[in-house]
């Protein structure tokens, strides 16, 4: 918490360039008084939770309007949204999935409100949406890790197809791609690399699956099971930082990279706060932070990144497109209950 | 007689003079209970024939022809049949040394029985998990440390496993039950079979155990019930195994793309089990009377238990040790380490998951939330339940009897069923509750019916009726009379009743984990959101706070009540 | 006009009948027991003089008005009646005194009224020092005598009374008889009592009216009731008596087979039609065969069984050349042998002949 407090005058100068940016107008702004009037901002995010309420936290103390934070997995986050739109109720105003699919589907159903964050022209094509109704906020990648401790490192598994071996039955954790958007979308990546039949084969070996893909980071370091067959890149990574006996593996057969978008809801309660928290989380210094002390990969181009963190360039980044999840959602969670169980 | 009619008419008093002005409020209360028990079920069976094209089959049709529908049932029943008979094995026992024989420290047994009344079953099994991990888990830990030997002793991710935490968290029913039943049967029955010649083993078999056998079958029955309807324990101890049971299949299907018909239709069979095994306990009761069982006040004798009474305690120390002793002790230790699993050293210690928990924004909202919903439905449940079980009592309204029925139905819905028909009852017009806490007051409401509507029922049976009448022939109306005398005589039973639907309320997560919005979370939620992502310290201090915040309102009010809640005398 | 009157009342509870078209006249200051065997429907019937239950057909008057028909009840908090209940129904929670002031506060009497009543009406029922107690400190008889004084202290003009004396032993029990009876003088209530031990009924009452199955078999003075019982049933309820069944050849002769008895004429009972002929054991002579001595009417017997009982002797006579026995009480001093031979003398003045339903 010592750290978070540091940051707290470099974010609020930070939070003055945003609103200069915005409109360089002397004394109050007129975008602030409206967030501060809606009272709060209410975000749903599968973002891990420490990750969630550390921003929430510098939002408030810059703005002095708090956030309600929900993290749910990302599936959730779509079922809630849904099921709150069908029953009428207006509630979320951000909603932030690792599903670029979950996207284009709220998209199609008019759910979300168009908004384009000052600042975010230059940012790669990959992370946007053409009619500017999403923006990609964080991408992570989907992994293999283990437990140094139980593992030694040259009997680990260096690559997915090694995750088949037989020796490793009984000591996989994987984590479901019907509560979270980074395994969904690595799992489909994996599918059109490999075809459903790498998983039928994984499945022979009993992995213990969890929920999150944050879950298995946990599982590995408690050595309930030594072996990740995929779990969230930034968790581990900022685990391991903490000092917990994590080793993540790259696959040089490709690694599935997650695009986390970020959307307004059409019918927000708090339209003007929720526009001011999606500048937020898209200024430099925020970005910035998210890949020092999250561990995330940003769509910002000037933010730089640990040294101990792989650059995206050297690695083969498996990508599968919005649409595609979206189309090939049912597919992939009925085929995963089909050979899974769950 | 001026109040009456004028003298020689033949048209009677007159129909508001006459009119008993309290009949209103009791067909109110009826009512409540009507649309409170029937409402969500009659929602649930037309969301299960809805298509697209009308009513339709399709949706059964589904469950028959997918397996893994079949899988769930087929699992959930084996389920229900090991956790039954270990609880009516165990806790019956349990029950009859407590109450009949001078077992030693009755009062600890009971304090802790009732702790593990108040456990929430997935803070059970969440614990279990860090006990009995086949590779983490600290008493595998402990088996290779002391042993040597490689592979683990106990595996809870195991169908056994469940089937042992579910037991763990449901004998308390059948404990209770049977120890109340035999606190009931007074002592010359038996001492009737030993004048006659009849051992005291001979006697125990002959004449206790039959007696007896209601509590114990009823036992079984609510075991089995307990299986089928909890949701925590198999989504946090079966599914990870790959395995599904009914409960967790509903709630994957309220997952996107979300299948509410489907979910509806799997609902049913749950809700027909249950009803069924509920008639075939009150079928084969009520060829058989039972009317000593109920005669309060005999006297009892206590049954020396000689060389077994300590072998007797260590078997009741050891159950209440795996319920209660070493869930808390390891949930203490993930509450004060960085890292569970690893052993409690001067670094691995940490105020980090007090101060996330309670920094947590979603923690307090939903420890209020939490409080809040437990107290509201404790009232409104003991109101309802009080009211209605007066009603059948005093035979205050045509067909009361269809009141019982409905008061002790929501006893075979499981809460996961529950929800999805009250989900679909109140996310469309006249009555959106959905997205506030009322969804879940509801929920507990009817959830809770049984248990508080039983609790009720046995008080007024307690109180004769003419303690009223004198009342009213003295010329107080019918509300003033239950004012003055059944009210203050219930006291102690209501009280109890209270603390059944608080503790039932306050643990709830099956039906709370469809119902809950942004808006409402519980904490029961929180701790099952936490739990998905692996925040074993924030759980654990959420569980450790759950505990001493029931037991902080229990032990209150049985201090306004005056007696133990879970046994019927001291 | 009466004080309360029962028209054609009727009760069902499911398919049972517990009250069948019962007419009964209570007058201003009568005391009547509805006397019968449990289940008789006596307590129904009081429970719907009270107004706690509602009737299917008929109605209650009270002083010539209805408070009760199938359409419309007057609550009992209405009635100002008072009823005292089997299980005296004495609050637990409160003292003898709060019990007994209950009727009085619900009547918004200044407290110093309701003291001064409620000491004065525990002097009555010999409670005086006690009215700090709590019901369970009290012995049953002291139950019963507060039960007493919170039904009275409200002064009310009718009196229910729900078998008050049965959970109490036979001392107690005689003792508070008289007290209620005592106490009926002293106020003049109208009292229905309902009771089924006809002792009871028998010393307290100005009439009883004798149930049965849910209908009024008989209402009488008790000596009417004893010495004149309508019908078999009545006969022997109200007291043992011994039945001779038969048919009445010719007035004043009933033909029981093998012998044939005097009987008294009764306007019931046409000739030809079955009778029986009740005689109350203590109305049944006995003397010793042995001694020669004509009279006209007595019929010979053999002693099966002699019993002392304290104040009397019991026999049990067979009559020859017949499988009929009678009971027979006589006077200590008359002493026979089982197996002696007896004549029997059964006085038609003071005997009854009822149509025999049984037949």
């Amino acid at each position: 918490m010592r750290s978070s407090r540091s940051s707290i005058p470099l974010i609020l100068a930070l939070a003055a360039a945003v609103l200069m940016a915005a409109r360089p107008a002397p004394g109050a702004d007129p975008r602030l008084e409206a967030a501060k009037r809606e009272g709060k901002v209410t975000w749903y995010t599968s973002v891990a939770l420490t990750t969630a309420e550390r921003i929430a936290k510098l939002f408030e103390s810059a703005f002095g309007v708090p956030v309600a934070v929900n993290r749910t997995g990302s599936q959730r986050v779509l079922q809630r949204v849904l099921q709150e739109a069908q029953a009428g109720i207006k509630v979320v105003d951000v909603i932030q999935t690792s599903d670029a699919g979950h996207f284009v589907l709220l998209k199609s159903k008019g759910l979300l409100a168009r908004y384009i964050p000052a600042g975010t022209e230059g940012f790669p094509a990959a992370f946007k949406d053409r009619d500017g109704s999403y923006l990609g906020w964080r991408a992570t990648l989907s992994v293999i890790a283990y437990n140094p401790k139980l593992v030694p490192a040259a009997e680990a598994p260096r690559s997915w197809k090694d995750l088949l071996q037989p020796k490793w039955k009984g000591k996989l954790v994987k984590a479901h791609p019907g509560y979270s958007g980074i395994i969904a979308t690595g799992m489909l990546a994996l599918v059109k690399e490999f075809s459903w039949d790498y998983f039928r084969q994984l499945a022979k070996n009993g992995p213990m699956i969890v929920q999150s893909a944050n879950d298995p980071a946990q599982v590995v370091a408690s050595g309930e099971r030594p072996v990740a067959a995929d779990g969230a890149e930034y968790f581990l990574y900022s685990q391991r930082k903490k000092g917990n006996p994590l080793a993540i593996v790259y696959p040089a057969e490709g690694v599935p990279l997650v695009i986390s978008p970020t959307a307004i809801a059409r019918d927000a309660p708090h339209p003007a706060a929720a526009r001011l928290f999606t500048d937020f989380i898209f200024t430099k210094a925020v970005q910035q932070l998210m890949a020092d002390r999250e561990g995330l990969y940003v769509p910002h181009p000037e933010v730089t990144y640990p040294a101990d963190k792989p650059k995206l360039k050297d690695l083969k980044l498996l990508q599968v497109d919005a649409e595609e999840l979206e189309s090939r959602n049912q597919e992939l969670k009925r085929t995963f209950a089909e050979i899974f169980g769950v | 007689m001026d109040l009456a009619a004028p003298a020689g008419s033949r048209a009677g008093p007159s129909r508001w003079l006459a009119l008993d002005r309290s009949t209103p409020l009791w067909a109110l209360l009826a009512l409540v209970l009507v649309v409170l028990v029937l409402l969500p079920l009659a929602w649930l069976l037309a969301s299960s024939l809805r298509g697209a094209e009308g009513i339709t089959l399709r949706h059964y049709l589904t469950l028959a022809t997918e397996p893994q529908y079949l899988q769930a049932v087929r699992y959930t029943l084996l389920l229900g049949l090991g956790v039954g008979l270990l609880s009516a094995l165990v806790g019956a026992p349990m029950g009859w040394l407590v109450a009949r024989t001078d077992l030693p420290g009755k009062r600890v047994i009971r304090a802790l029985v009732l702790a593990s009344f108040v456990t929430p079953p997935y803070l059970g099994a969440f614990a279990w998990t860090m006990l009995a991990g086949p590779n983490a888990g600290f008493l595998n830990k402990l088996f290779r440390d002391l042993t040597g030997a490689e592979g683990h002793l106990v595996n809870i991710f195991t169908t056994g496993g469940l089937i042992f935490v579910m037991f763990l968290y449901s004998y308390p029913y059948v404990f209770t039950m049977v120890a109340n039943a035999l606190e009931l049967i007074p002592s010359e029955l038996e001492e009737a079979a030993q004048m006659l010649g009849a051992g005291r083993s001979r006697t125990a078999l002959s004449i206790t155990l039959p007696l007896a056998a209601p509590a114990l079958t009823g036992g079984f029955i609510l075991g089995f019930l307990q299986a089928l309807t909890l949701f925590g324990s198999p989504a946090i101890l079966a599914m990870p195994a790959g395995v599904h049971t009914i409960t967790t299949r509903i709630w994957a299907l309220f997952q996107y793309p979300p299948r509410v018909e489907v979910a509806a239709a799997l609902s049913l069979p749950l809700l027909l089990v249950a009803a069924l095994l509920l008639a075939l306990q009150r079928g084969w009761l009520g060829r058989k009377g039972y009317a000593t069982v109920g005669g309060r006040g005999a006297a009892r004798q206590v049954i020396p238990l000689g060389p077994w009474r300590w072998p007797a305690l260590g078997f009741c120390l050891l159950l209440l040790a795996l319920a209660v002793g070493f869930p808390y002790l390891i949930l203490a230790k993930a509450a004060m380490v960085r890292a569970w699993a690893q052993p409690l050293t001067w670094e691995n210690l940490t105020f980090q998951n007090l101060q996330f928990t309670w920094e947590y924004g979603a923690t307090r909202e939903a420890l209020w939330n939490t409080l809040k919903l437990g107290i509201l439905s404790a009232t409104a449940g003991v109101g309802l339940a009080t009211a209605i079980a007066y009603i059948v009592n005093r035979g205050l309204l045509r067909g009361a009897h269809v009141l019982t029925f409905l008061a002790t139905a929501p006893i075979a819905i499981p809460g996961v069923v529950l929800a999805v028909g009250l989900f679909v009852a109140y996310t469309q017009p006249p009555l959106v509750l959905y997205g506030t806490v009322w969804i879940l007051f509801v929920a507990y409401l009817t959830k809770e019916m049984p248990i508080g509507y039983a609790q009720a029922d046995a008080t007024f049976r307690g109180i004769h009726p003419e303690l009223e009448d004198a009342s009213r022939i003295l010329g107080a109306g019918r509300v003033r009379a239950l004012l003055d005398v059944t009210v203050p005589l219930a006291r102690s039973g209501v009280v109890a009743a209270w603390c059944f639907i608080f503790i039932g309320a306050i643990r709830e997560l099956s039906a709370s984990i469809l119902l809950f919005t942004s808006q409402s979370r519980v904490i029961s939620v929180v701790i099952f959101d936490l739990k998905e992502e692996g925040h074993f310290g924030a759980i654990a201090v959420l569980g450790l706070l759950l505990l001493a915040l029931t037991f902080l309102v229990v032990l209150g009010m049985e201090r306004v009540a005056g007696r133990s809640i879970l046994g019927s005398r001291e | 006009m009466a004080a309360i009157t029962f028209r054609g009342l009727t009760k069902r509870f499911g398919v049972t009948l517990a009250v069948d078209r019962v007419d009964l006249s209570v007058a201003h200051g009568e005391f009547v027991s509805l006397l019968g065997p449990s289940g008789c429907g006596k307590t129904t019937t009081l429970r719907l003089a009270a107004g706690f239950l509602r009737p299917d057909t008929g109605e209650v008057l009270v002083d010539g008005n209805i408070v009760s028909s199938p359409e419309a009840v007057v609550p009992p908090e209405r009635r100002r009646m008072s009823m005292i209940f089997q299980s005296y129904a004495l609050w637990p929670h409160r003292s003898v005194f709060e019990n007994v002031a209950y009727g009085l506060r619900l009547r918004g009497l200044p407290r110093g009224e309701i003291w001064r009543k409620v000491l004065a009406m525990l002097a009555v029922v010999q409670m005086e020092g006690l009215a700090d107690r709590y019901p369970g400190e009290l012995s049953g008889g002291q139950q019963q005598r507060v039960a007493l004084a919170r039904a009275l202290v409200v002064e009310p003009e009718i009196l229910l009374l729900d078998e008050p004396l049965s959970n109490l032993d036979a001392n107690l029990r005689e003792e508070l008889r008289f007290e209620i009876r005592r106490l009926h003088q002293e106020f003049g209530i109208t009292m229905l009592y309902v009771t089924h031990d006809q002792a009871e009924a028998v010393v307290t009452s100005d009439r009883i009216a004798v149930m049965q199955a849910g209908r009024i078999a008989q209402v009488g003075r008790p000596e009417e009731i004893f010495e004149r019982p309508r019908t078999r049933f009545v006969a022997e309820f109200i007291g043992r008596t011994n039945v001779l069944p038969g048919v009445l050849r010719e007035l004043g002769s009933l033909d029981l087979g093998p012998l044939v008895v005097r009987a008294p004429n009764a306007p019931e009972v046409r000739v030809g039609e079955r009778a029986a002929l009740c005689v109350r054991p203590a109305r049944v002579r006995l003397r010793d065969a042995a001694i020669p001595e004509a009279r006209g009417g007595e019929l010979p017997g053999v002693v099966e069984r002699a019993v002392y009982v304290g104040d009397a002797m019991e026999y049990l006579v067979r009559l020859a050349g017949s499988e009929h026995r009678l009971r027979a009480l006589t006077p200590p001093d008359q002493r026979f042998r089982a197996g002696q031979a007896v004549l029997v003398a059964l006085d038609p003045a003071r005997s009854v002949l009822i149509p025999d339903e049984a037949g």
